[in-house]
Formats: C-alpha cells, sequence, structure tokens
C-alpha cells in the first residue's frame, strides 16, 4: 500500500479519515437530495398534464365515429400558439384527429399508447417533452363503442431549468459546507491534538538538552504519562548522581591508602611493591572509569561539546605552560547525548594526549554526518606509525595485562565509547593536514534511527 | 619557600609534610578544607598542595575561595578519581596543575619545584646568573661549574633570593618563606646564613652577589643571563 495511506501522525490520520468520509456523506445527501426533489417535480407535470388531458376530455364531444371539439378551450394554453402546451387526439389506428391551436400545424409527436382503454401512460423519457396520453373508449348515444387516445405533450424546457438551477444550488450550497467543514474539523483536531502536539516540542527539547524535564500542563489524559516521564527521567538523574558519588567516595578510600603505600619508605622491596601499586591503580581506574557509563537513551540531555573542549583545552594549556600550544576548535555543536562526565573523560584523555605528545598545534574539529557525529583531535606532532595503530588502541584493554607506567587513558576512552555504540580510530597521518596524529570519535547520531 | 598542604588522610599529609621538609621546603599542615582555607590566608605562601577530597569545605572551594581573596601563588591538586570533570573543574576554579593519586614523591616534587620556578618567571629549571648557575631540579648552585657545598638552609636561602633577582627582600620575608609556622623566628639566624651565602658564593670577594639594603633588607643583584 502507499505510503500516504499510512499517515504518520493522530492528525495526519483524522485528517485523512474525514477527507474520505466527509464528502461521502456530503455527496450521498446530494444524490439523494437531488432524487427526490426530481421526483416530486416530474410528478408535479404529471399532475399538470393529466389534469389539461381531462380538460381535453371534458370538452370533446363524440358521435358516429366522429369527434368534436370546440374552437377555444379552457386552458388557455392550449388556444396559444407556441405555449408549449400541446393538446391531441388520436383514433385507435393513430391517425391524428385533432390538436390544439398551440401545436402550430406541426404534427405532435406520436403517444404512447396504453395497453388498455381506461389506463394512461406519463412519458418522461422523451428527449424534450412530457407526454401525457389515456386511452378512453367511448359509447356514443347510438350505442357505437369508439377508442380515442387522449395526449398532452408539454415541451419540458422550464423543467429543465428548474431542475439545473435546483441542482447548482444544492451542490454548490454543499460543496460550501464540505469545505467549510473541512476546514472547522481541522481546526477543531489542531485544537484537540495542541497538547500531544506540545508533549512533543518538549520531549524534543528534552533530547536537545533545552529543558529537564516535561512542564506541568497537559491535559488529565496525558498527565499520568507526563508526570511518570518525569518521575522516570528524576529518579534516573538522581541515581546516575548518588552512583557517581559512591564511586568517587570508593576512588578516594581507595587511592588514598596507595599513595600513602607507594610512598612509604621501601626497603629491598620496594620495586616489587611499586609495581604491585601502579597494577592495583590500574585496575581501580580502570574499572572506575568504566562502570560510570550507562547506556545513553534518547532522552538523556544532550550535552554541548564544543563548550566541554574549549573547557578543556584552556585547563591544559594552563598545565602545559611551558609549552606554547595553538589551540583550535571548529565545527558545529553535535551535542552528546550522554553523561557529561563520560563526555569530559574522552576529551580530556584525547586533548591530553595531544597536548603530551602533539607538538604546538592542537585543532578539535566537530562533523555531523547522517548518521552519526564525529569529533576529531588533530595535533601537529610526529604522529603515530600505522603499524602502532592497533597496538595502541588495544593497549590495556584487560587492565590487569597493563604493564605500569602505561597510559590507560585510551582505553578508558574505548571502554566510554563502546557503551555508547561509539568507537575511536586513529587515521592515517595524510588525512591530518596538521601532519601529526589524528584521532577520530565518532558516535551514532541522536534521532539518526527516526525519520 | 615555604608550602602548605592540606590532605585529610593523616598518614599521607606527614609523608608529604616530611618529603617537602626533606627538600628544604617550610611545610605547614591543614588536615581539612576550613583550616586550610585559614592557614593560606594568613601566612604568605610559595605554593599549596590540595586535595580535592577535604572535609568541611571542598579543595575546589578552597581555591576558589583562595583566588578571590586575591591569593596569588601556584596550587597543585591532588585528585583521587583522576577524573577529568574534577582536574579542569579544579584548573578553572584557580588551580595550576593537578596530580592523580597514588602519585610517586618524585614526580610530586618535580611538579612542586616546577610550578614554583614557572611562578617566579623562570621557564627552564637552570638559571644562570654570570658564573652562577641555580639548578631546581638537583637543588644544586654551581659556581664557574663547581658544585658549591651548601646546607639545605643555605641553598633554600639562595634560591629564594635568586628567584627574585632584583627585588629587595626583607629578613621578615625570608623568615616567613624559609620556615614553617613552628619555627622559633630569630632574625639573626638569617644574617648568618647571608654571611655564610656570600663567602661561599664570592670567596674571592669579586661578585658581591648579594646587598645589604640598610633598614629594608637583602637584594641579590646579579641578572639572569639570556638564554
Amino acid at each position: 500500500m502507499p505510503d500516504w495511506l499510512h499517515p504518520r501522525s493522530l492528525a495526519g490520520r483524522l485528517r485523512l479519515a474525514s477527507c474520505v468520509v466527509l464528502p461521502l456523506i456530503i455527496g450521498l445527501t446530494a444524490l439523494i437530495l437531488d432524487q427526490a426533489f426530481k421526483r416530486s417535480l416530474d410528478a408535479a407535470v404529471q399532475e399538470r398534464l393529466r389534469l389539461s388531458t381531462y380538460v381535453l376530455m371534458g370538452a370533446a364531444e363524440a358521435g358516429g365515429g366522429q369527434l368534436w371539439m370546440p374552437a377555444t378551450l379552457q386552458e388557455p394554453r392550449f388556444n396559444q400558439p407556441g405555449s408549449g402546451l400541446i393538446g391531441a387526439i388520436h383514433n385507435r389506428n393513430g391517425t391524428l384527429l385533432w390538436r390544439s391551436t398551440s401545436a402550430l400545424g406541426e404534427s405532435p409527436e406520436s403517444p404512447p399508447l396504453p395497453p388498455r382503454a381506461g389506463e394512461n401512460i406519463f412519458a418522461h423519457d422523451r428527449p424534450d417533452r412530457f407526454i401525457y396520453s389515456y386511452r378512453v373508449l367511448w359509447e356514443t348515444e347510438d350505442g357505437n363503442r369508439s377508442e380515442f387516445l387522449f395526449s398532452t405533450q408539454e415541451v419540458n424546457d422550464s423543467y429543465r431549468a428548474e431542475l439545473s438551477a435546483f441542482r447548482l444550488h444544492l451542490w454548490g450550497g454543499l460543496g460550501l459546507l464540505a469545505a467549510l467543514l473541512l476546514l472547522a474539523q481541522g481546526m477543531v483536531l489542531r485544537w484537540g491534538l495542541r497538547p500531544l502536539t506540545q508533549l512533543a516540542t518538549d520531549l524534543q527539547q528534552i533530547e536537545s538538552g533545552q529543558r529537564d524535564d516535561l512542564p506541568g500542563h497537559y491535559p488529565h489524559e496525558i498527565t499520568p504519562v507526563t508526570r511518570n516521564l518525569n518521575l522516570l527521567l528524576q529518579a534516573e538523574r538522581r541515581q546516575r548522581e548518588r552512583y557517581r558519588n559512591t564511586l568517587a567516595d570508593l576512588a578516594h578510600s581507595l587511592k588514598t591508602p596507595l599513595a600513602v603505600l607507594r610512598n612509604l619508605p621501601g626497603g629491598s622491596e620496594a620495586e616489587a611493591i611499586d609495581e604491585q601499586i601502579a597494577r592495583m591503580d590500574q585496575i581501580i581506574s580502570h574499572q572506575l572509569g568504566r562502570s560510570v557509563t550507562t547506556p545513553a537513551h534518547p532522552l538523556q540531555q544532550a550535552v554541548a561539546i564544543l563548550p566541554a573542549v574549549r573547557r578543556i583545552g584552556q585547563a591544559l594549556q594552563k598545565v602545559y605552560r611551558d609549552k606554547t600550544v595553538r589551540f583550535e576548535v571548529s565545527g558545529n555543536e553535535p551535542g552528546f547525548r550522554g553523561d557529561e562526565r563520560d563526555l569530559m573523560e574522552i576529551l580530556g584523555n584525547l586533548i591530553d594526549n595531544a597536548f603530551k605528545y602533539g607538538g604546538n598545534h592542537i585543532r578539535v574539529s566537530t562533523g555531523v554526518l547522517p548518521d552519526r557525529i564525529e569529533i576529531i583531535v588533530d595535533d601537529n606532532g610526529p604522529g603515530i606509525a600505522p603499524d602502532l595503530h592497533g597496538a595502541i588502541l588495544q593497549r590495556g584493554t584487560r587492565a590487569d595485562s597493563l604493564s605500569p607506567g602505561q597510559g590507560i587513558g585510551l582505553s578508558v576512552v574505548r571502554d566510554i565509547l563502546s557503551g555508547y555504540q561509539g568507537s575511536l580510530n586513529i587515521a592515517s597521518q595524510q588525512a591530518n593536514s596538521l601532519g601529526g596524529a589524528r584521532f577520530i570519535v565518532s558516535l551514532p547520531r541522536a534521532g539518526a534511527d527516526k525519520k | 619557600m615555604r608550602v602548605l598542604v592540606v590532605e585529610d588522610e593523616p598518614q599521607l599529609r606527614e609523608q608529604l609534610g616530611s618529603a617537602l621538609r626533606a627538600r628544604q621546603y617550610a611545610t605547614d599542615l591543614a588536615a581539612d578544607g576550613e583550616e586550610g582555607l585559614y592557614l593560606a590566608t594568613e601566612n604568605p605562601y610559595d605554593l599549596a598542595i590540595v586535595d580535592l577530597g577535604l572535609p568541611k569545605l571542598g579543595g575546589i572551594d578552597l581555591i576558589r575561595q583562595l583566588r578571590q581573596s586575591a591569593i596569588r601563588y601556584p596550587v597543585l591538586i591532588l585528585t583521587a578519581r583522576g577524573d577529568w570533570q574534577d582536574k579542569v573543574e579544579g584548573l578553572e576554579a584557580g588551580a595550576d596543575d593537578y596530580l592523580s593519586k597514588p602519585f610517586h614523591q618524585e614526580e610530586l616534587l618535580a611538579r612542586v619545584s616546577a610550578l614554583l620556578r614557572r611562578s617566579s618567571g623562570h621557564a627552564s629549571p637552570q638559571i644562570s646568573f654570570g658564573p652562577l648557575l641555580l639548578d631546581c631540579t638537583a637543588k644544586q648552585v654551581r659556581l664557574n661549574g663547581q658544585p658549591l657545598e651548601l646546607t639545605a638552609y643555605e641553598y633554600a636561602t639562595f634560591e629564594y633570593l635568586a628567584l627574585k633577582s632584583g627585588k629587595v627582600v626583607s629578613k621578615t620575608e625570608l623568615t616567613e618563606h624559609l620556615y614553617d609556622q613552628d619555627f622559633d623566628r630569630d632574625s639573626n639566624v638569617i644574617e648568618v646564613f647571608i654571611t655564610r651565602l656570600r663567602r661561599k658564593l664570592d670567596p674571592d670577594g669579586s661578585l658581591k652577589p648579594i646587598s645589604t639594603e640598610r633598614g629594608r633588607g637583602y637584594r641579590f643583584v646579579l641578572s639572569q643571563d639570556d638564554t
């Protein structure tokens, strides 16, 4: 089935339905009214012609197979040439015996013959006239019986004019009515569905990060939904906050003792102890860094990426003050759908690497592609040899496989990204106009699965 | 050079204290944010080391309040979480560098020395003043390439004066920056150090690196060589 038969919005469905149903009802109404009017018009004509025929019959005198008609008739239109009403009398053989003055000498159309005497036929199917014929059997004074066919014919010009005037009125009026109804219904729909449209807009604003929850003014049919959604969003936010605080406390309470241990005056075992401390440290960092990541969902507020990049850039310029680094940010704001801390971890580790190893020019750019967003960190340092790309990204995927001193920044980045169905890649040196390393973060684009 | 350490874990605090004192930094210790803020605003420090997870007053708030009261000396933050959001917030609040726990003491001391050097406007850890060379990393002074035998306090006095070369430094300032708050101050000790320093730095009396400004203090008169 074609797409337009399956509108994707409620308003579209209602509009499509009323566009189909309303014209159907109005059309049927018009058809019924039209038929009723035509029928009553026909009946009126028939009645008129029947009376006129009676006038003829009343005026006629028959005797000895002869028929006499007076010079003028009671019905003036019979006497008036061109009046449109013609009277005629035929014998049973169909020979014309008499015709009214109004016939103007032309022979009237032969009327249909009713099957028996005493019966009549009203012919309303001729193209230009109605014919009423009455078959009579007259017994004259001499006892002879003769049959006559009295008929009246009327040109149907005025009938047709009346009918078409009526139809014009009828269809015109109903058409206008239909248009008004559709318009009114459209407005009613808009008004009636406004809370839903509002809900959709509000949800969109939550998605784009412009607000935290749904505002309160909805009709009571949908408040249960919005209220529960709000509660859910708040609970989720609180939960995340609590979780984060717990992790921070845990990190603090684990790492401070490690710091004490590490700086105890060591004897011959100092090196071994230090190595074990390094391993414990990395496992803690790795596991805690990873467990912050919660899967992204569309109602998660979008976090602005570019301001975070600038903040980190400024902070690191302070740390690497001895090294004058040119730090550039370019591109449009794609918005990161997820936890702000996760974003800071991703950006912080990549930008810190660039500051540490990457020369004196760093450029962070963002790109919005149809299906994903990209964050690209370029530097003008020595770059990374292609055969090392895999090793660098793989390093530290298992924290316990690390040897002390190896940074786990990139593996934390990869872990966080995998929670968001994203990925981290190192591009070939040629791709980078600054000539150094290029790290590319790809994240699925918010709402890319929607139309 | 006088350093303030604000750390709530007693053992780590003591460790830091003794490591810094061993390097001739006059060191004061604070156990929570409020005490830290009090000491930081009361005494003229050259550097503060602040843990982010402090009781009573958080590290970030402490740094923010320091900077609001126009205290400019460098601040090194210690974070347990190693979280970028914490680091960036700390740096934005006014810290100058960060170190994630667990750190190596050597790393911490290197950062401290780099921050101190940077805050006095010297880019390189080795600063030469004519025949004299100050090596802030090795904590050593060389005269015409020969290392001088200086006691820890003599070195600290020299470093402080040399990093402020050209400026008059009062005896009070020297005492405040060379000794922590528990030290019994006696300005005669300073005079003794200066006399001994002059003898060691300038054995034949031709250089006269430290001048006495009557009633005001001392001045290191040699200017830094352009590198």
